[in-house]
């Protein structure tokens, strides 16, 4: 599909490099969950638990999307609006709506569940594998396979 | 005269370490905002926002992702390890690098279950989602809403129950 998807030890050995470069710069570890509690916090701290929060990462979080932008602009050279997603298409209903609804649902269980464990793949594999942290390593076991079940079962009744 | 001088001199001391604080909290957001933009780039780059990928992850037909976590956490420990040998310190205000420990509760192993569904839902996380919000693709849209419905009623359930 892609030809713009570079070599999968490359990719790592970058990813691997920028998550020490984070640390570096910011002094912790980087994450992609909790810019969004940030977002939400802004309703309302007292009504909320969120507990403590960096305010920084909500500026990582605005940062991601510009970056996308980038790679189709300069790498893809090509800015296509598309709600298809490939091979994924089997798993979600053909109708429009209730595929948005089911990618909501889908992003309140990621939503929900990256505040409870405290991270997503983000915080607890990349930067919390790279500071060895176990509970970031079980995390991550847990993450995979919770989801290789439950996308293996989703691609089963979907035939 | 005297006191006037030694207070104004005072004050305007104050007011420079106030802008100093104001310019590298500035500063550490305007960083925030490169490096969450690099990391969109390279989420692109490895495939991670390829449908097709997270399918055929999946399904054990590819292991470009797979690999590339590994690979990642591979360097990244060993970059980390490096760092802690030189005893780095930040880049801009010299200071401590800091890794909280986290412990293994219920909450996280049922967290990480309830996120592993909704990964699987929706071949996206919250990285993932908004890069791709970059790149045109749409499913990104109501995913990162869901996310921040998620976050909002786990903040009223957190509340609740403290």
């Amino acid at each position: 599909m892609d030809n713009f998807v570079i070599a999968a030890w490359l990719g790592g050995f970058l990813v691997g490099w920028f998550i020490v470069l984070h640390f570096i710069i910011l002094g912790k570890g980087a994450g992609s969950s909790t810019g969004y509690a940030c977002a939400v916090n802004k309703i309302g701290k007292n009504i909320m638990g969120m507990g403590k929060l960096d305010p920084l990462k909500l500026f990582f979080v605005i940062g991601l999307p510009i970056g996308g932008l980038a790679h189709a602009l300069f790498v893809q050279q090509s800015f296509t609006i598309s709600f298809d997603m490939g091979l994924y298409e089997a798993v979600l209903p053909e109708n429009d709506m209730l595929k948005a609804l089911v990618l909501t649902f889908g992003g309140m269980l990621l939503g929900f569940g990256a505040r409870l464990a405290g991270g997503c793949t983000t915080g607890h594999v990349l930067a919390g594998g790279a500071v060895l942290n176990k509970a970031s390593l079980l995390a991550g076991v847990i993450f995979f396979a919770s989801a290789t079940v439950t996308a293996q079962l989703l691609f089963r009744l979907a035939i | 005269m005297g006191n006037d001088i030694s207070s104004s001199i005072g004050s305007v001391k104050q007011h420079s370490g106030e802008a100093k604080k104001e310019t590298s909290r500035a500063v550490l957001k305007l960083a925030s905002v490169i490096l969450g933009s690099i990391f969109g780039f390279l989420l692109v780059s490895i495939g991670a926002t390829t449908f097709d990928l997270q399918a055929k992850m999946f399904l054990f037909q590819d292991f470009q992702l797979p690999i590339v976590l590994g690979m990642a956490v591979f360097t990244g420990a060993t970059g980390m390890w490096m760092l802690a040998r030189m005893e780095a310190k930040t880049l801009l205000l010299q200071e401590e690098i800091s890794h909280v420990s986290t412990r293994i509760t219920p909450p996280l192993i049922v967290g990480a279950t309830v996120f592993g569904i909704g990964w699987a839902l929706t071949a996206s996380c919250p990285g993932t989602a908004m890069a791709m919000l970059g790149e045109g693709k749409l499913t990104g849209v109501p995913v990162v809403l869901g996310i921040l419905i998620g976050t909002l009623l786990f903040g009223f359930y957190n509340k609740r129950s403290s």
